[in-house]
């Protein structure tokens, strides 16, 4: 396309250009429901979304957690993986753990959208909800973490705090099913 | 009555100026973040958050005939080498002696692996690296009309407009937010650890007009900004120093660090494009 001859090169440049610009400002729908996917969130990579933080920017943090089923049926307790670090002046210019942690809370995010679109039914949650990629992404997370060692199958929770506003009570937002690990994982996949 | 055509002389010399500066920053911005990606690359093993046995479930064309090829670059330790070859890529671009070949290569790879890697799974990502992606991407479009001064143009304006318009919808958004309006929104994102400041919050938490004028400046802010376009040279200038202070701000305050060089690297096209800073607006 280089050259002399750039004309007709041209013409369609500006047309990739001008689609560009137009489907991006057509994309900005400002009251979009969050809780939905829409087809805008499918063109996620050629469409931006210039909102930033509005219409209704996060307001909590989400916490990942994770407890074990014993042999004995027994559960240990709940705790707390993936957490945020503390902000520190590094951050500004490097900042690694950042996409750990907003992994942490796309998937999060996807997954209580996910929940929200397909409903809770009356048994239970969708069937597809296990695997769906959010889903899998943190199960495969959490599975993957240290268990118990008599753990035979394990469980994440997902909840929403506050943040630094202590007095604002975690919510439990999130209960996934008991799934296998360990030799119990081993032997049902065999 | 007579039509007269002005013929618009184009400085190839400050066009050529202003795309070197895009490089070089949009550069920076891919080179931090491909870097940040190697040093937490332990995110991409099995079972970790970014393992590709489970981002690959997200498409049916990532686990049919393509899987194994697609592997090799998606899975470890393909997916370094992809960050590694990005990094030297990234630093081709902020070269000044670097041939327009090479950068030629570097900006396509880094445009073409910035679709891929988000293609791969959007998780971890955000908005300053979609502005990379069009940085990136038009920048590798400026290089395949390297002969063509109004082509050129165009690739600098569509950065310009992109840049402007996520201001500026960014503004208006906010600007039909009760909570935006009111301040709520700016005390209740610091006191999050995920994009807030312990330090911030608890200077917010208990002066609500101090959030207020905070949420309503960054309303006004965002929303004037696209106005560097057509505004005279010293609020031009406001403008744009009042972009940047925003994005450092950002960075310290709730660690969007990325957002700085991504954003920054589509300055020099808007000075290019503004009426007051660029195309020859010192001569006369």
């Amino acid at each position: 396309m280089s050259g002399k001859g750039t004309a007709p090169g041209r013409g369609a440049l500006y047309g990739v250009l001008g689609a560009w610009f137009g489907l991006t400002v057509v994309g900005q729908k400002l009251y979009r429901d969050q809780r939905k996917q829409t087809i805008w969130d499918k063109l996620y990579l050629v469409i931006p979304d210039w909102r930033f933080f509005a219409p209704n920017p996060g307001i909590h943090d989400h916490h990942l957690l994770m407890r074990d089923q014993l042999a004995d049926g027994s559960l240990t307790a709940f705790r707390e993986i993936g957490g945020v670090q503390e902000r520190t002046l590094l951050h500004a210019v490097w900042h690694p753990h950042r996409r750990a942690e907003k992994t942490v809370f796309d998937s999060v995010a996807e997954l209580l959208r996910y929940v929200g679109q397909h409903g809770e039914g009356l048994n239970g949650p969708d069937p597809s909800l296990q695997l769906s990629v959010p889903y899998l992404t943190l199960l495969s997370y959490v599975t993957s973490r240290e268990h118990h060692p008599d753990a035979v199958r394990t469980q994440f929770l997902i909840a929403v705090s506050g943040g630094y506003e202590e007095e604002d009570e975690p919510t439990m937002v999130f209960l996934s099913e008991l799934h296998a690990v360990g030799a119990a994982a081993k032997g049902r996949a065999s | 009555m007579a039509l007269t055509r002005t013929r618009t002389v184009i400085d190839r010399a400050e066009q050529d100026r202003a795309l070197r500066r895009v490089e070089a920053l949009t550069g920076l911005g891919a080179a931090v973040s491909s870097l940040e990606y190697l040093a937490s690359s332990k995110d991409f093993d099995r079972g970790e958050l970014l393992s590709w046995d489970t981002a690959r479930t997200r498409y049916r064309w990532m686990t049919g005939r393509l899987e194994k090829a697609l592997g090799t670059v998606f899975d470890k330790p393909g997916v370094q080498v992809l960050f590694g070859a990005r990094v030297l890529a990234a630093a081709t671009l902020m070269n000044s002696a670097a041939t327009e070949r090479a950068k030629t290569a570097a900006a396509t790879y880094l445009a073409g692996t910035n679709f891929a890697v988000h293609a791969r799974s959007p998780y971890g990502s955000d908005g300053s690296e979609t502005v990379l992606t069009i940085s990136l991407t038009t920048l590798t479009l400026s290089k395949l009309f390297a002969n063509d001064p109004k082509a050129r143009q165009a690739c600098l304006w569509f950065i310009a407009a992109q840049s402007c318009l996520s201001y500026g919808i960014a503004g208006v958004a906010k600007l039909i937010s009760p909570v935006w309006r009111d301040g709520s929104a700016v005390r209740d994102i610091f006191r999050t650890r995920m994009f807030g400041h312990r330090l911030a919050f608890s200077a917010l938490r208990d002066r609500p007009r101090v959030a207020r004028a905070l949420g309503q400046a960054t309303i006004a802010g965002e929303m004037l900004f696209p106005l560097v376009l057509v505004a005279p040279k010293p609020v031009a200038r406001a403008l744009l120093g009042v972009g940047a202070s925003f994005h450092a701000g950002n960075a310290v305050f709730m660690g969007l660090n990325r957002f700085v060089w991504a954003f920054l690297g589509t300055y020099p096209a808007i000075v290019y494009c503004s009426r007051a800073l660029g195309r020859g607006s010192g001569r006369g």
